[in-house]
Protein backbone atom coordinates (compact mmCIF):
# COMPACT_ATOMS: atom_id res chain seq x y z
CA UNK A 1 0.00 0.00 0.00
CA UNK A 2 1.33 3.37 -0.85
CA UNK A 3 1.65 6.08 1.70
CA UNK A 4 -0.82 8.92 1.45
CA UNK A 5 0.47 12.42 1.03
CA UNK A 6 -0.67 15.99 1.29
CA UNK A 7 0.40 19.22 -0.28
CA UNK A 8 1.47 22.19 1.72
CA UNK A 9 0.49 25.62 0.62
CA UNK A 10 2.24 28.87 1.27
CA UNK A 11 4.94 29.10 -1.39
CA UNK A 12 2.63 30.56 -4.00
CA UNK A 13 1.69 33.38 -1.69
CA UNK A 14 5.31 34.11 -0.89
CA UNK A 15 6.10 34.31 -4.58
CA UNK A 16 3.46 36.99 -4.93
CA UNK A 17 4.72 39.14 -2.09
CA UNK A 18 8.37 39.07 -3.17
CA UNK A 19 8.19 39.49 -6.94
CA UNK A 20 11.39 41.50 -7.11
CA UNK A 21 13.64 38.86 -5.63
CA UNK A 22 13.57 35.81 -7.83
CA UNK A 23 17.07 34.60 -6.96
CA UNK A 24 16.40 34.82 -3.27
CA UNK A 25 13.12 33.01 -3.67
CA UNK A 26 14.93 30.23 -5.46
CA UNK A 27 17.56 29.98 -2.76
CA UNK A 28 14.78 29.70 -0.22
CA UNK A 29 13.88 26.32 -1.62
CA UNK A 30 17.24 25.00 -0.50
CA UNK A 31 15.71 24.79 2.93
CA UNK A 32 13.84 21.77 1.65
CA UNK A 33 10.37 21.02 2.96
CA UNK A 34 7.55 23.42 3.48
CA UNK A 35 8.44 24.60 6.94
CA UNK A 36 6.84 28.00 7.20
CA UNK A 37 8.84 28.69 10.32
CA UNK A 38 12.10 28.46 8.39
CA UNK A 39 10.66 30.73 5.74
CA UNK A 40 9.69 33.25 8.41
CA UNK A 41 13.20 33.34 9.83
CA UNK A 42 14.73 33.52 6.40
CA UNK A 43 12.68 36.51 5.37
CA UNK A 44 13.19 38.23 8.67
CA UNK A 45 16.98 37.93 8.40
CA UNK A 46 17.16 38.68 4.71
CA UNK A 47 14.61 41.44 4.24
CA UNK A 48 13.93 42.61 7.77
CA UNK A 49 10.31 41.73 7.27
CA UNK A 50 8.82 40.82 10.60
CA UNK A 51 7.54 37.35 11.22
CA UNK A 52 4.10 38.84 11.78
CA UNK A 53 4.20 40.59 8.39
CA UNK A 54 5.21 37.38 6.72
CA UNK A 55 2.49 35.46 8.49
CA UNK A 56 -0.06 38.07 7.54
CA UNK A 57 0.97 37.84 3.93
CA UNK A 58 0.89 34.08 4.06
CA UNK A 59 -2.49 34.01 5.69
CA UNK A 60 -4.24 36.29 3.23
CA UNK A 61 -6.45 35.14 0.44
CA UNK A 62 -8.97 32.43 -0.30
CA UNK A 63 -6.21 29.89 -0.84
CA UNK A 64 -5.35 30.02 2.81
CA UNK A 65 -8.98 29.64 3.80
CA UNK A 66 -9.14 26.58 1.58
CA UNK A 67 -5.87 25.34 3.04
CA UNK A 68 -7.25 25.68 6.55
CA UNK A 69 -10.38 23.76 5.61
CA UNK A 70 -8.18 21.21 3.86
CA UNK A 71 -6.06 20.80 6.97
CA UNK A 72 -9.13 20.41 9.19
CA UNK A 73 -10.62 17.78 6.91
CA UNK A 74 -7.53 16.00 5.64
CA UNK A 75 -7.85 13.04 7.95
CA UNK A 76 -11.49 12.51 7.00
CA UNK A 77 -10.69 12.64 3.26
CA UNK A 78 -7.56 10.49 3.41
CA UNK A 79 -9.48 7.83 5.34
CA UNK A 80 -11.68 7.23 2.30
CA UNK A 81 -10.86 4.27 0.15
CA UNK A 82 -9.07 5.11 -3.08
CA UNK A 83 -7.94 8.57 -1.88
CA UNK A 84 -4.16 8.93 -2.17
CA UNK A 85 -3.73 12.62 -1.54
CA UNK A 86 -5.33 15.95 -0.72
CA UNK A 87 -4.26 19.38 -1.87
CA UNK A 88 -5.32 22.92 -2.59
CA UNK A 89 -5.89 24.02 -6.15
CA UNK A 90 -8.45 25.20 -8.63
CA UNK A 91 -11.74 23.64 -9.59
CA UNK A 92 -11.37 22.14 -13.06
CA UNK A 93 -14.60 21.95 -15.03
CA UNK A 94 -14.86 20.32 -18.47
CA UNK A 95 -11.08 20.29 -18.61
CA UNK A 96 -10.82 24.04 -18.00
CA UNK A 97 -9.34 25.77 -14.98
CA UNK A 98 -12.16 27.84 -13.44
CA UNK A 99 -9.75 29.74 -11.19
CA UNK A 100 -11.98 28.96 -8.21
CA UNK A 101 -9.94 27.83 -5.17
CA UNK A 102 -10.97 24.34 -4.20
CA UNK A 103 -9.92 21.28 -2.26
CA UNK A 104 -8.29 18.85 -4.65
CA UNK A 105 -8.72 15.19 -3.80
CA UNK A 106 -6.39 12.76 -5.55
CA UNK A 107 -7.66 9.24 -6.13
CA UNK A 108 -5.80 6.26 -7.48
CA UNK A 109 -8.59 5.79 -10.01
CA UNK A 110 -11.98 7.29 -10.72
CA UNK A 111 -14.70 4.76 -10.11
CA UNK A 112 -18.41 4.89 -10.91
CA UNK A 113 -20.23 6.36 -7.90
CA UNK A 114 -22.56 3.37 -7.83
CA UNK A 115 -19.60 1.15 -6.97
CA UNK A 116 -18.41 3.24 -4.02
CA UNK A 117 -19.64 2.77 -0.48
CA UNK A 118 -21.57 5.85 0.71
CA UNK A 119 -18.94 6.57 3.38
CA UNK A 120 -16.19 6.57 0.77
CA UNK A 121 -17.83 9.05 -1.61
CA UNK A 122 -16.02 12.38 -1.92
CA UNK A 123 -18.38 15.18 -0.85
CA UNK A 124 -19.04 17.82 -3.50
CA UNK A 125 -18.22 20.56 -1.00
CA UNK A 126 -16.32 20.70 2.26
CA UNK A 127 -17.23 23.64 4.49
CA UNK A 128 -18.53 25.64 1.48
CA UNK A 129 -15.48 25.00 -0.72
CA UNK A 130 -15.94 22.80 -3.77
CA UNK A 131 -13.89 19.66 -4.16
CA UNK A 132 -12.17 18.57 -7.33
CA UNK A 133 -11.33 14.90 -7.82
CA UNK A 134 -8.22 14.08 -9.85
CA UNK A 135 -7.17 10.61 -10.88
CA UNK A 136 -3.43 10.09 -10.36
CA UNK A 137 -2.95 6.33 -10.59
CA UNK A 138 -1.00 4.55 -7.89
CA UNK A 139 2.13 6.32 -6.69
CA UNK A 140 4.32 4.41 -4.31
CA UNK A 141 7.03 5.89 -2.15
CA UNK A 142 8.74 2.87 -0.75
CA UNK A 143 10.40 -0.37 -1.68
CA UNK A 144 9.04 -3.44 -3.35
CA UNK A 145 10.45 -6.93 -3.12
CA UNK A 146 14.04 -7.65 -3.88
CA UNK A 147 14.53 -7.90 -7.63
CA UNK A 148 17.45 -9.28 -9.56
CA UNK A 149 19.85 -6.65 -10.77
CA UNK A 150 19.42 -5.88 -14.44
CA UNK A 151 22.49 -6.41 -16.55
CA UNK A 152 22.76 -4.00 -19.41
CA UNK A 153 25.21 -3.73 -22.25
CA UNK A 154 26.56 -0.27 -22.38
CA UNK A 155 28.38 1.03 -25.41
CA UNK A 156 31.35 3.35 -25.22
CA UNK A 157 30.21 6.83 -26.10
CA UNK A 158 30.33 10.42 -24.91
CA UNK A 159 28.02 12.12 -22.37
CA UNK A 160 29.32 9.87 -19.62
CA UNK A 161 31.54 12.32 -17.86
CA UNK A 162 30.79 14.12 -14.62
CA UNK A 163 29.08 17.44 -15.20
CA UNK A 164 27.82 20.10 -12.83
CA UNK A 165 25.22 21.40 -13.11
CA UNK A 166 23.88 18.09 -14.42
CA UNK A 167 22.06 18.34 -17.75
CA UNK A 168 19.66 16.28 -19.77
CA UNK A 169 21.37 13.71 -21.98
CA UNK A 170 24.16 12.87 -19.52
CA UNK A 171 24.85 9.63 -17.66
CA UNK A 172 23.09 8.98 -14.36
CA UNK A 173 22.10 6.01 -12.24
CA UNK A 174 21.06 4.56 -8.91
CA UNK A 175 24.18 3.41 -7.08
CA UNK A 176 23.33 -0.26 -7.71
CA UNK A 177 22.74 -0.07 -11.48
CA UNK A 178 24.97 0.48 -14.52
CA UNK A 179 23.95 3.74 -16.19
CA UNK A 180 21.05 5.48 -17.85
CA UNK A 181 20.30 9.00 -19.00
CA UNK A 182 18.99 12.19 -17.39
CA UNK A 183 15.82 13.28 -19.23
CA UNK A 184 15.89 16.83 -17.91
CA UNK A 185 15.41 18.53 -14.57
CA UNK A 186 11.90 19.14 -13.30
CA UNK A 187 9.93 20.54 -10.37
CA UNK A 188 6.73 19.86 -8.45
CA UNK A 189 3.43 20.32 -10.25
CA UNK A 190 2.17 22.59 -7.47
CA UNK A 191 2.26 25.33 -6.41
CA UNK A 192 1.99 26.83 -9.87
CA UNK A 193 2.68 29.60 -10.39
CA UNK A 194 4.79 29.78 -7.30
CA UNK A 195 7.94 28.59 -5.65
CA UNK A 196 8.56 24.90 -6.24
CA UNK A 197 9.51 23.22 -2.97
CA UNK A 198 11.96 20.84 -4.65
CA UNK A 199 13.85 20.25 -7.86
CA UNK A 200 14.52 16.86 -9.38
CA UNK A 201 16.29 14.82 -12.00
CA UNK A 202 13.83 12.91 -14.18
CA UNK A 203 14.64 9.49 -15.59
CA UNK A 204 13.28 5.94 -15.54
CA UNK A 205 12.38 3.77 -12.56
CA UNK A 206 14.90 1.20 -13.81
CA UNK A 207 17.58 3.91 -13.88
CA UNK A 208 16.90 5.80 -10.64
CA UNK A 209 15.00 3.19 -8.61
CA UNK A 210 16.68 -0.02 -9.78
CA UNK A 211 13.41 -1.47 -11.14
CA UNK A 212 11.58 -1.08 -7.79
CA UNK A 213 14.54 -2.40 -5.79
CA UNK A 214 15.47 0.87 -4.12
CA UNK A 215 14.69 2.94 -1.06
CA UNK A 216 13.55 6.52 -1.03
CA UNK A 217 16.67 8.56 -0.27
CA UNK A 218 19.06 6.19 -2.04
CA UNK A 219 22.01 7.98 -3.66
CA UNK A 220 21.83 8.75 -7.36
CA UNK A 221 25.17 9.13 -9.11
CA UNK A 222 26.20 11.34 -12.00
CA UNK A 223 27.83 9.83 -13.94
CA UNK A 224 26.21 6.44 -13.37
CA UNK A 225 28.28 3.69 -11.72
CA UNK A 226 29.22 2.06 -15.04
CA UNK A 227 30.71 5.36 -16.16
CA UNK A 228 32.82 5.71 -13.03
CA UNK A 229 30.38 7.40 -10.68
CA UNK A 230 30.93 6.49 -7.04
CA UNK A 231 29.58 7.22 -3.57
CA UNK A 232 29.97 9.80 -2.10
CA UNK A 233 31.85 12.04 -4.52
CA UNK A 234 29.43 11.76 -7.45
CA UNK A 235 26.10 11.87 -5.61
CA UNK A 236 23.94 14.33 -7.52
CA UNK A 237 20.54 13.58 -5.99
CA UNK A 238 18.52 11.27 -3.75
CA UNK A 239 15.69 9.04 -4.95
CA UNK A 240 12.48 10.88 -4.24
CA UNK A 241 9.53 9.17 -5.98
CA UNK A 242 8.97 6.39 -8.46
CA UNK A 243 6.04 4.73 -10.11
CA UNK A 244 6.44 1.02 -9.35
CA UNK A 245 6.60 -1.37 -12.25
CA UNK A 246 4.04 -4.17 -12.10
CA UNK A 247 5.58 -7.27 -13.58
CA UNK A 248 3.61 -9.99 -15.31
CA UNK A 249 2.90 -13.29 -13.61
CA UNK A 250 1.00 -16.29 -14.93
CA UNK A 251 -2.60 -15.12 -15.35
CA UNK A 252 -1.70 -11.57 -14.35
CA UNK A 253 -0.76 -8.93 -16.91
CA UNK A 254 -1.51 -5.46 -15.54
CA UNK A 255 -0.98 -2.36 -17.67
CA UNK A 256 1.88 -0.07 -16.72
CA UNK A 257 1.91 3.39 -18.20
CA UNK A 258 5.33 4.71 -17.25
CA UNK A 259 8.76 3.55 -16.19
CA UNK A 260 9.59 6.77 -14.40
CA UNK A 261 11.21 8.17 -11.28
CA UNK A 262 12.59 11.40 -9.90
CA UNK A 263 15.50 12.17 -7.59
CA UNK A 264 15.78 15.38 -5.61
CA UNK A 265 18.91 17.45 -6.00
CA UNK A 266 20.21 20.90 -5.13
CA UNK A 267 18.90 23.58 -7.42
CA UNK A 268 22.34 24.96 -8.25
CA UNK A 269 23.54 21.51 -9.38
CA UNK A 270 20.66 20.87 -11.78
CA UNK A 271 20.07 22.32 -15.24
CA UNK A 272 16.97 21.91 -17.38
CA UNK A 273 18.97 22.18 -20.59
CA UNK A 274 19.32 19.04 -22.68
CA UNK A 275 22.64 18.64 -24.45
CA UNK A 276 22.26 19.38 -28.17
CA UNK A 277 18.51 19.97 -27.86
CA UNK A 278 18.23 22.93 -25.55
CA UNK A 279 15.35 23.77 -23.24
CA UNK A 280 11.92 22.16 -23.41
CA UNK A 281 9.62 24.82 -24.84
CA UNK A 282 6.29 23.06 -24.49
CA UNK A 283 4.64 19.74 -23.80
CA UNK A 284 3.40 18.01 -26.93
CA UNK A 285 0.17 16.37 -25.84
CA UNK A 286 -0.88 15.23 -29.32
CA UNK A 287 1.99 13.57 -31.13
CA UNK A 288 1.01 12.00 -34.44
CA UNK A 289 2.15 9.04 -36.45
CA UNK A 290 4.82 10.30 -38.84
CA UNK A 291 6.10 13.08 -36.54
CA UNK A 292 9.85 13.53 -36.36
CA UNK A 293 11.35 13.32 -32.88
CA UNK A 294 14.79 13.72 -31.34
CA UNK A 295 16.62 12.83 -28.18
CA UNK A 296 20.04 13.02 -26.58
CA UNK A 297 21.11 9.96 -24.64
CA UNK A 298 24.21 8.73 -22.88
CA UNK A 299 24.92 5.93 -25.37
CA UNK A 300 23.84 6.96 -28.86
CA UNK A 301 24.15 10.74 -28.30
CA UNK A 302 21.84 12.95 -30.39
CA UNK A 303 19.51 10.91 -32.60
CA UNK A 304 16.27 11.37 -34.49
CA UNK A 305 13.38 9.06 -35.23
CA UNK A 306 9.87 8.99 -36.58
CA UNK A 307 6.76 7.99 -34.68
CA UNK A 308 5.43 4.75 -36.14
CA UNK A 309 2.70 3.80 -33.64
CA UNK A 310 0.59 5.37 -30.92
CA UNK A 311 -1.56 3.88 -28.20
CA UNK A 312 0.64 0.80 -28.25
CA UNK A 313 0.53 -2.17 -25.89
CA UNK A 314 4.04 -3.55 -25.46
CA UNK A 315 5.58 -6.40 -23.49
CA UNK A 316 8.98 -5.25 -22.24
CA UNK A 317 11.76 -7.48 -20.94
CA UNK A 318 13.49 -6.37 -17.76
CA UNK A 319 16.04 -9.17 -17.56
CA UNK A 320 16.03 -12.07 -15.16
CA UNK A 321 12.87 -13.39 -16.81
CA UNK A 322 10.82 -10.39 -15.76
CA UNK A 323 8.40 -8.92 -18.29
CA UNK A 324 6.11 -5.94 -17.80
CA UNK A 325 3.22 -4.91 -20.02
CA UNK A 326 3.00 -1.24 -20.94
CA UNK A 327 -0.12 0.35 -22.42
CA UNK A 328 -0.67 3.61 -24.31
CA UNK A 329 2.94 3.81 -25.41
CA UNK A 330 4.49 5.67 -28.31
CA UNK A 331 6.74 3.72 -30.68
CA UNK A 332 9.33 5.18 -32.99
CA UNK A 333 11.85 3.93 -35.46
CA UNK A 334 15.03 2.87 -33.69
CA UNK A 335 16.73 5.89 -32.15
CA UNK A 336 18.36 4.45 -29.02
CA UNK A 337 20.57 1.82 -27.45
CA UNK A 338 21.23 0.36 -23.98
CA UNK A 339 22.09 3.21 -21.59
CA UNK A 340 19.80 5.72 -23.34
CA UNK A 341 16.95 4.88 -20.99
CA UNK A 342 15.59 7.98 -19.38
CA UNK A 343 16.24 10.27 -22.35
CA UNK A 344 13.59 12.85 -23.05
CA UNK A 345 12.15 12.50 -26.54
CA UNK A 346 11.11 15.83 -28.04
CA UNK A 347 9.55 16.95 -31.28
CA UNK A 348 11.66 19.17 -33.51
CA UNK A 349 10.27 22.30 -31.86
CA UNK A 350 11.55 21.18 -28.45
CA UNK A 351 8.12 20.01 -27.34
CA UNK A 352 8.42 17.15 -24.85
CA UNK A 353 6.79 14.01 -26.23
CA UNK A 354 7.86 11.27 -23.85
CA UNK A 355 10.33 9.37 -21.76
CA UNK A 356 12.41 6.77 -23.58
CA UNK A 357 12.72 3.50 -21.68
CA UNK A 358 12.87 0.48 -23.97
CA UNK A 359 13.62 -0.66 -27.46
CA UNK A 360 15.10 -3.19 -29.80
CA UNK A 361 17.28 -3.12 -32.88
CA UNK A 362 14.28 -1.85 -34.85
CA UNK A 363 12.11 0.24 -32.53
CA UNK A 364 12.22 2.55 -29.52
CA UNK A 365 9.45 2.71 -26.93
CA UNK A 366 8.44 5.90 -25.14
CA UNK A 367 6.11 6.68 -22.24
CA UNK A 368 3.74 9.56 -22.95
CA UNK A 369 5.01 12.66 -21.16
CA UNK A 370 1.46 13.43 -20.00
CA UNK A 371 1.40 10.22 -17.96
CA UNK A 372 4.89 10.89 -16.63
CA UNK A 373 3.94 14.36 -15.40
CA UNK A 374 0.65 13.23 -13.96
CA UNK A 375 1.86 10.11 -12.16
CA UNK A 376 4.98 11.70 -10.71
CA UNK A 377 3.23 14.98 -10.07
CA UNK A 378 5.90 17.04 -11.76
CA UNK A 379 6.17 19.78 -14.32
CA UNK A 380 8.65 20.03 -17.18
CA UNK A 381 7.55 23.33 -18.58
CA UNK A 382 7.47 26.26 -18.10
CA UNK B 1 -15.73 1.49 -34.81
CA UNK B 2 -12.76 3.73 -34.00
CA UNK B 3 -9.23 2.38 -34.22
CA UNK B 4 -8.88 2.90 -30.46
CA UNK B 5 -11.88 0.65 -29.85
CA UNK B 6 -10.48 -1.91 -32.25
CA UNK B 7 -7.14 -1.84 -30.44
CA UNK B 8 -8.89 -2.57 -27.16
CA UNK B 9 -10.72 -5.46 -28.77
CA UNK B 10 -7.57 -7.02 -30.17
CA UNK B 11 -5.33 -6.38 -27.20
CA UNK B 12 -5.27 -10.12 -26.53
CA UNK B 13 -3.15 -10.55 -29.67
CA UNK B 14 -0.22 -9.49 -27.51
CA UNK B 15 -0.53 -12.85 -25.77
CA UNK B 16 0.30 -14.67 -29.00
CA UNK B 17 3.82 -16.01 -28.59
CA UNK B 18 6.23 -13.90 -30.62
CA UNK B 19 4.04 -10.79 -30.63
CA UNK B 20 5.94 -7.94 -28.94
CA UNK B 21 3.59 -5.01 -29.38
CA UNK B 22 0.37 -3.82 -31.00
CA UNK B 23 -0.29 -0.21 -31.87
CA UNK B 24 -2.08 2.35 -33.98
CA UNK B 25 -0.26 3.20 -37.19
CA UNK B 26 -1.38 5.63 -39.87
CA UNK B 27 -4.93 4.40 -40.53
CA UNK B 28 -3.83 0.87 -39.78
CA UNK B 29 -3.05 -1.54 -36.98
CA UNK B 30 0.61 -2.46 -36.55
CA UNK B 31 1.65 -5.72 -34.93
CA UNK B 32 5.32 -5.96 -33.95
CA UNK B 33 6.78 -9.44 -33.80
CA UNK B 34 10.08 -10.67 -32.38
CA UNK B 35 11.17 -12.52 -35.53
CA UNK B 36 9.80 -13.54 -38.90
CA UNK B 37 7.42 -16.39 -38.25
CA UNK B 38 4.86 -17.87 -40.62
CA UNK B 39 2.84 -19.33 -37.74
CA UNK B 40 2.23 -15.87 -36.28
CA UNK B 41 1.28 -14.49 -39.68
CA UNK B 42 -1.33 -17.23 -40.01
CA UNK B 43 -2.88 -16.24 -36.67
CA UNK B 44 -3.16 -12.54 -37.46
CA UNK B 45 -5.60 -11.35 -40.15
CA UNK B 46 -4.48 -8.89 -42.82
CA UNK B 47 -7.50 -6.74 -42.06
CA UNK B 48 -9.65 -6.35 -38.97
CA UNK B 49 -13.00 -4.50 -38.91
CA UNK B 50 -12.00 -2.37 -41.87
CA UNK B 51 -8.48 -1.54 -40.70
CA UNK B 52 -5.49 -2.99 -42.52
CA UNK B 53 -3.14 -4.94 -40.24
CA UNK B 54 0.59 -4.54 -40.89
CA UNK B 55 3.15 -6.86 -39.38
CA UNK B 56 6.59 -5.47 -38.58
CA UNK B 57 9.58 -7.39 -37.24
CA UNK B 58 10.82 -5.43 -34.24
CA UNK B 59 13.00 -7.95 -32.47
CA UNK B 60 12.63 -8.55 -28.75
CA UNK B 61 11.93 -5.32 -26.86
CA UNK B 62 13.91 -4.75 -23.68
CA UNK B 63 14.66 -1.90 -21.32
CA UNK B 64 17.59 0.23 -22.35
Amino acid sequence: MNSKWVFHIGYATIALIMPGHPSEIISLTAFGSSSLLIIDIFYYLRYKISKKEVKMAILEGDYLKVAKVQEDNEEMLLAKENVVGVGTGHKIKDGKDTGEPSIVVFVSQKIDKALIKPNDLIPETVEKFKTDVIETGEIFAGTEGIEEKKEEEIGVEVLRQRIRPAKGGFSVGHYKITAGTIATCVYDLYPFPGIPPKYYILSNNHVLANSNDAKIGDPILQPGPYDGGSVPKDIIARLSRFVPIKFMKPGYAPCNYVDAAIAEGNFHELDREIYWIGYVKQVNSRPKVGDLVEKTGRTTNFTTGRIIALNATVNVNYGGGRVARFCRQIMTTCMSGPGDSGSLVCDIKEGAVGLLFAGSAKVTVINSILYVQSLLHIRLHP
Amino acid sequence: MSIQEVLKEIRYWIDIEGVEAIGEGENCIIVFISAENEEIRKKIPTEYKGYPVKIEVSGIISTQ
